[in-house]
């Protein structure tokens, strides 16, 4: 289990609470003891102080001096591990071991800009919580077991040691102000930093002056030799990435890379200041390579052309299959357009079934999943009529506000329905999409059907994925210019918030909610001005904006981090 | 328990009108405007707390309310008055508050073998009202209540506009009675009518009564001031301008008044701590402290298994014959907390097949006071377990031999949406989800085993509870305790049929400080309640209750209750109760009737002379939760005849919050009169019911209460009953 510290300290607090309430109540702990004539439905055997305090009382005592200690364990068993695994830390909580559970192909930029494959790796605990990396490089965190944080994905402009990376963006998924225990609101927090990368003759140029024209030096990396945790010795080139903000030092991304293999055995990445460094140390060594890139289930659509329907030729009945277009924004290439490509799958096939696939050949950035989105043919139609209904809903708004002379809100109504016919927008099943997670649990790992997709007989169905790179900010539309009280915020996950503005409503932290990265911004009517025969409409526009395709080229604001 | 009423005077205070004289207020509030800085917030977390109790600044209340939920227990000295307050932000839009002001100048009594040399105590109640929200140009507007249903010494009330400059909270309202004494502006109400010029100065005999025909008459005065939020974290200054010149206060010693205005600051240490310090009224040095915690955000982190989630690995039995139903069983109960019932007493129990592949367990749930919660992941479970040709999954609740609900699953669907089968339409009202799989309807008896099983049980469970009883407000002693040991009882014979029973240990107590076993009251009342005193000194070894009950669902809705023996420390006797609860339904119906005889406090067993047939009928109704209004709240009234044979009827409101925790206030209203019933005039009571799930890190149903009648006396006294049926669907 990673980060169990963290996790301890809210415990303390609250059983202190609990004392001190318990006497307020004049009703403390009970004291109870039971004999019953169940044994088949009491697997737990009773202790004394289960006897004596109850065991209720007996579990919280348990958490609150219980101390995990760090995994520790000899090269020898080392050795023995039947898997691939590594140590991890985050910050100072204990050490935890994780199984690699997952290898992807990815591709790499070489210099000479040649396409090599490298590895995108799945590592799991025993609790289910997941490291993704990219080439040794971390890119998410996922189902963390803490009290407020729940994932990490991070973003970078190059995953290839040849080629040295001037951004680095944290988003953590964190418990937002509007959030309680009973009711969870989680929001995404962005820390962006510039990179200065380098290696110990260089050292001295941690200027914050110098950022910006920061390049990887040319001279020799320093190397160290290091004792692996399986009793290997070897030697370690060092690769630093010094984080700073607004000219600020804020941390130091330390990569040490076997100099035989290339691989990264040991790294210290910046998670942000919640979680601080995520130490990563190779155990166990994976030493598999890439899998086979023949029969690719995938075709490259030009960028030009457009999806054509795909009908079956030998007279087979087309529910038997599904089609899937892949849009694919998170590219590295210069180009910086989307990628097409379309596969052909049997009607049925899970979602991970698809998205390995679409890997086999390798990707060239890793895609930002909380923006990936999944339609099919027959979603897309019934957004389209919702689309055009709430289009005359806004129409008659206007005509509703002309008629009472109030022609500001008219022309606002009309402002917003024409830009509710220009949105891109592409309906969407799922608002983020976590590999990791398709791979852990079937509920997040759909499946998909033939009858979804369907639009016209005796084609075959399609569903469309889209993956998006890692968004800027948030997007605002709507009536951009007004300084609203309160806005709508549609979070990259769908979450739907109104979030008070302005210092009389609102304080920073409810405010920061609106600054989400892969958030939709929609600026409105206030619903006070609405009548009530309009009083749903914010929500209705909202509802539609869950749907903003983020991979669409069109959207200019979507431009990837990437350069 | 009980005080004596003083000070009703039933002078007249003759009022003149006069011209607004604020200006110097105005001028000041208006350059703290204009000297605000531009991008400041609204605070965050609980707000500064008045010397009353409730969001306010030092005397002055301000139209601010705390976040929803927020408890704050507050202690304020201002030299003549000692101030204790609890204030509760019982929905957004209201605030409640509780206080005793202890007056140090004023003895409890003129007779000193009463009330020895202790102080004077007045209680007070205070509400707060929401009118208006901040906007850009709108300020924030409250109308607020102070000291009603009390005495009335510190009566007043007043209407408060608040609106953010920066860091400045400027306040400004209009005050009257106590918060009006100052007179520094013509009434408006007076313009009106000329009746709204007087305000009657004393109050009814015996006090506790809502007092509405003074409202917002009399004298009035213009009231104000400044919050500061400094730059350092937590800590706020304050200037008001108040509208009582303690002209009219009656502290034991006039109130020397050398400045109109107050200063303090706060200070919070963090989210439950802050502390006050003021200057007041141009000569007094004030300090006060609050503790916060906060209702609906109260959480306690559980160690319990995770909610489980579909895998791929997983691999149902063919047929039911494969099925491990000894692990099904203790997965249930330790992921779900249902403990299958007992009915069908064989190896695995428990579980009925029946021919249209429905697979029902009859099952009590021990640990979730979420019942969803536990359906969902008792579903997870199920569907893990039991062969896919099974298309419904039922749970019937139960609780003893009275089946709650019946939940019934959807298998097919349910498991669809578990198991990422098919993809949720977010254009389609008709989505695949959990909630559309699941539906709840009433159990059958007739087809339920557990509901007749006769067998016996034979299952005995004890428990000690220490047991910590208050009395505030008493007249020889403010606070009387005591510290007892409880020890609990249940037998179970048959799922129809147990006895259960309480015995008290004491183990410290203060009753000592008793001069009076009955109060000396003139009330024509048969003493029912008010001989609590012979109870609390006679016995150090006392039983509480002892009693059998006997149960029985008639029908789907009907459930019914008969009980009888010592039932409560005061009474003992028979009784009965029926409760019709249509499931999926907002109102419940019951009826109960009881004989009992009142217990002699002088020995253990025996009974004194008095009896009385009592009962009630009873309306339950719980407001929708998306009510505007008064979310997660119900409505109990109560008609019949109560312990002093008076008839009449008991109001009850409750809110639950997020958190469980269950804030209740109750009043009874019935047939004696004010003098008869005496000081309070009617009898009223608060409690918080605390779920005990929040301090531990495993689920309990289990729960603590807080109760608090202001003052015990003998009209409107219901009979303690242990186990009330409609308890058993609402803990």
């Amino acid at each position: 289990m990673l980060l169990k510290k963290v996790r301890l300290h809210r415990v303390f607090s609250a059983i202190s609470i609990s004392v001190i309430a318990g006497l307020i109540c004049g009703a403390s702990l009970p004291l109870s003891a039971q004999v019953t004539s169940q044994p088949e439905q009491q697997p737990e055997q009773s202790t004394l102080l289960t006897r004596i305090l109850g065991k209720d009382a007996e579990a919280s005592l348990q958490l609150l001096f219980d101390k995990p200690a760090d995994v520790s364990l000899t090269p020898e068993e080392v050795r023995a591990l039947p898997y691939a695994a590594n140590y991890a830390r985050m910050g100072d909580s204990p050490r935890s071991l994780l199984v690699l559970g997952e290898n992807d192909n990815v591709t790499t930029i070489a210099p000479d800009n040649k396409h090599v494959l490298g590895l995108k790796q799945q590592w799991f605990s025993a609790s289910n919580e997941v490291v993704e990396t990219y080439n040794g490089y971390v890119v998410s965190l996922q189902n963390l077991n803490l009290s407020q944080i729940k994932h990490v994905w991070v973003s970078r402009d190059s995953y290839s040691p040849e080629r040295a990376s001037k951004n680095y963006a944290v988003d953590v998924r964190i418990t937002s102000p509007f959030h309680t225990e009973h009711k969870p609101h989680y929001m995404t927090k962005r820390y962006s930093y510039d990179i200065v990368s380098l290696n110990a003759s260089t050292s001295t140029q941690t200027d914050a002056a110098n950022t910006a024209n920061a390049s990887l030096s040319s001279q020799a990396l320093e190397t160290t030799s290091l004792l692996l945790p399986d009793g290997r010795s070897i030697e370690a080139s060092i690769q630093r990435e010094v984080l700073f903000q607004n000219g600020q030092l804020q941390a130091t991304n330390e990569f040490y890379r076997d100099s035989t293999t290339g691989r990264i055995v040991h790294s210290k990445q910046w998670l942000g200041p919640e979680l601080g460094y995520f130490e990563f140390t190779e155990a166990q060594p994976y030493n598999g390579a890439a899998g086979t890139l023949e029969n690719w289930g995938f075709t490259r659509v030009p960028n030009s052309a457009r999806f054509q329907a795909l009908t079956t030729t030998d007279g087979s009945d087309p529910t038997q299959y599904i089609e899937v277009r892949v849009v694919n924004a998170a590219n590295t290439s210069t180009t910086n357009t989307n990628t097409k490509h379309t596969g052909l799958f049997y009607a049925g096939s899970r979602l991970n079934q698809v998205i390995t696939e679409f890997h086999r050949k390798g990707v060239t950035a890793p895609f930002y999943e909380p923006l990936t989105r999944l339609s099919s043919g027959k979603l897309q139609q019934q957004l389209n009529q919702q689309k055009q209904a709430l289009i005359a809903k806004l129409d008659r708004l206007a005509q509703h506000y002309n008629q009472n002379d109030q022609n500001k809100l008219a022309m606002q109504a009309s402002i917003l329905a024409t830009q509710l016919s220009h949105w891109p927008l592409a309906a969407s099943y799922l608002h983020g999409v976590s590999l990791a997670n398709a791979r852990l649990y079937l509920a997040e790992n759909p499946v998909l059907h033939s009858q979804d997709a369907a639009i016209q007989k005796n084609h075959i169905g399609y569903y469309a994925l889209h993956f998006a790179a890692s968004p800027q900010g948030p997007k605002i539309v709507g009536l951009t210019n007004t300084n609203s009280a309160f806005v709508y915020v549609i979070d990259a996950f769908g979450v739907i918030t109104k979030v008070p503005m302005h210092s009389y409503n609102s304080y920073a932290a409810q405010r920061e909610v609106a600054e989400q990265p892969g958030a939709v911004v929609l600026k409105s009517i206030a619903d006070s001005d609405l009548p009530n025969e309009f009083a749903g409409l914010n929500m209705e526009l909202a509802q539609l904006l869950r749907h903003w395709n983020w991979s669409d080229s069109a959207s200019e604001e979507s431009v990837s981090v990437v350069n | 328990m009980s005080a004596i009423s003083h000070n009703m005077s039933q002078g007249k205070l003759q009022w003149k009108p006069k011209s607004l004289l604020a200006l110097s207020l105005t001028a000041l509030l208006a350059s703290a405007a204009t000297h605000g800085v531009a991008h400041a917030d609204t605070p965050q977390g609980p707000l500064n707390q008045s010397d009353f109790g409730g969001v306010g600044l030092i005397q002055t209340p301000t139209a601010r309310m705390n976040p929803y939920g927020e408890l704050s227990i507050n202690y304020a000295d201002s030299d003549e008055y000692r101030r204790t307050a609890i204030s509760l932000q019982l929905f957004p839009w209201l605030q409640t508050t509780a206080r005793y002001t202890d007056i140090r100048n004023r003895l409890y009594s003129d007779d000193p073998n009463f009330s020895g040399d202790q102080t004077y105590k007045d209680k007070g109640f205070d509400a707060k009202v929401s009118l208006v929200q901040e906007s850009q140009y709108m300020p924030q507007i409250a109308l607020g209540l102070q000291d009603v249903g009390g005495t009335g010494l510190f009566a007043g009330e007043y209407v408060v506009a608040n609106k953010r400059f920066g860091d400045f909270d400027v306040s400004l309202g209009l005050g009257w009675g106590y918060l009006g004494q100052r007179d520094n502006v013509s009434n408006p109400f007076c313009e009106i009518a000329d009746t709204m010029c007087e305000r009657d100065d004393g109050f009814g005999r015996g006090g506790g009564k809502f007092e509405v025909d003074k409202w917002f008459r009399g004298p009035a005065a213009v009231f104000g001031g400044v919050q500061y939020h400094t730059p350092i974290q937590g800590l706020s200054v304050m200037a008001e301008y108040e509208g009582n010149n303690y002209q009219q206060d009656n502290a034991g010693r006039p109130i020397i008044v050398d400045s109109p205005w107050n200063f303090g600051a706060n200070y919070a240490y963090n989210d439950n701590i802050s502390l006050r310090l003021g200057y007041q009224r141009g000569n007094t040095v004030t300090f006060g402290v609050s503790i916060n915690y906060n209702f609906a955000s109260a959480y306690q982190l559980k160690v319990e298994p995770a909610k489980r989630q579909a895998k791929i690995e997983n691999t149902t039995p063919a047929t039911l014959n494969d099925v491990d139903y000894n692990k099904l069983a203790a997965d249930l109960l330790r992921e779900s907390g249902w403990r299958i019932t007992e009915s069908t007493a064989t190896e695995q129990a428990t579980a009925t097949e029946q021919a249209t592949a429905t697979y029902t367990i009859e099952a009590t749930q021990t640990r979730f006071r979420d019942t969803e919660e536990a359906v969902d992941r008792a579903a997870r479970i199920l569907a893990d377990a039991l062969p896919e040709q099974i298309t419904h999954y039922q749970i019937k609740e139960f609780d003893g031999n009275l089946g709650l609900r019946q939940h019934n699953i959807n298998a097919d669907l349910y498991k669809q949406q578990y198991r990422g089968e098919r993809l949720d339409n977010p254009f389609s009202s008709q989505s695949h989800s959990s909630n559309q799989a699941i539906r709840t309807t009433s159990v059958d008896p007739e087809t339920s085993t557990t509901a007749n099983n006769s067998a016996l049980i034979n299952n005995f469970n004890w428990s000690i509870q220490p047991d910590l009883d208050q009395s505030f407000g008493g007249a020889e002693s403010f606070y009387i305790y005591q510290l007892s040991l409880k020890a609990s009882a249940r037998y179970t014979l048959t799922n129809a049929l147990s006895i259960n029973g309480k015995i008290g240990v004491d183990i410290a107590n203060s009753y000592d400080k008793f001069n009076y076993l009955v109060d000396d009251s003139e009330s024509t009342l048969p003493r029912v309640r008010t001989r609590i005193r012979e109870y609390a000194v006679n016995q150090d070894v006392w039983l509480d209750n002892l009693q059998v009950n006997y149960t029985k669902q008639l029908s789907n809705n009907v459930f019914a209750s008969v009980y009888g023996g010592y039932l409560e420390r005061m009474y003992g006797g028979v009784g009965a109760e029926v409760l019709y609860r249509p499931e999926n339904s907002r109102f419940a119906y019951g009826l109960d009737l009881n004989m009992v005889k009142q217990r002699d406090p002088y020995s253990d067993l025996g009974f004194d002379d008095y009896n009385v047939l009592t009962g009630h009928a009873s309306l339950y109704y719980s407001i929708p939760e998306y009510s505007a209004w008064l979310p997660n709240s119900t409505i109990i009234a109560r008609v019949g005849r109560f312990l002093a044979k008076d008839d009449g009827i008991q109001l009850e409101f409750q809110h639950e919050f997020d958190s469980g925790v269950i804030a209740g206030a109750f009043a009874a209203f019935t047939n004696v009169s004010d003098e008869d019933y005496g000081e309070g005039s009617f009898t009223k009571g608060f409690y918080l019911s605390i779920p005990f799930d929040l301090f531990f890190v495993r689920h309990t149903k289990t729960r603590g209460a807080i109760g608090w009648m202001p003052i015990l006396r003998d009209g409107g006294q219901m009979l303690h009953r242990s186990s009330q049926l409609y308890h058993r669907f609402n803990p």
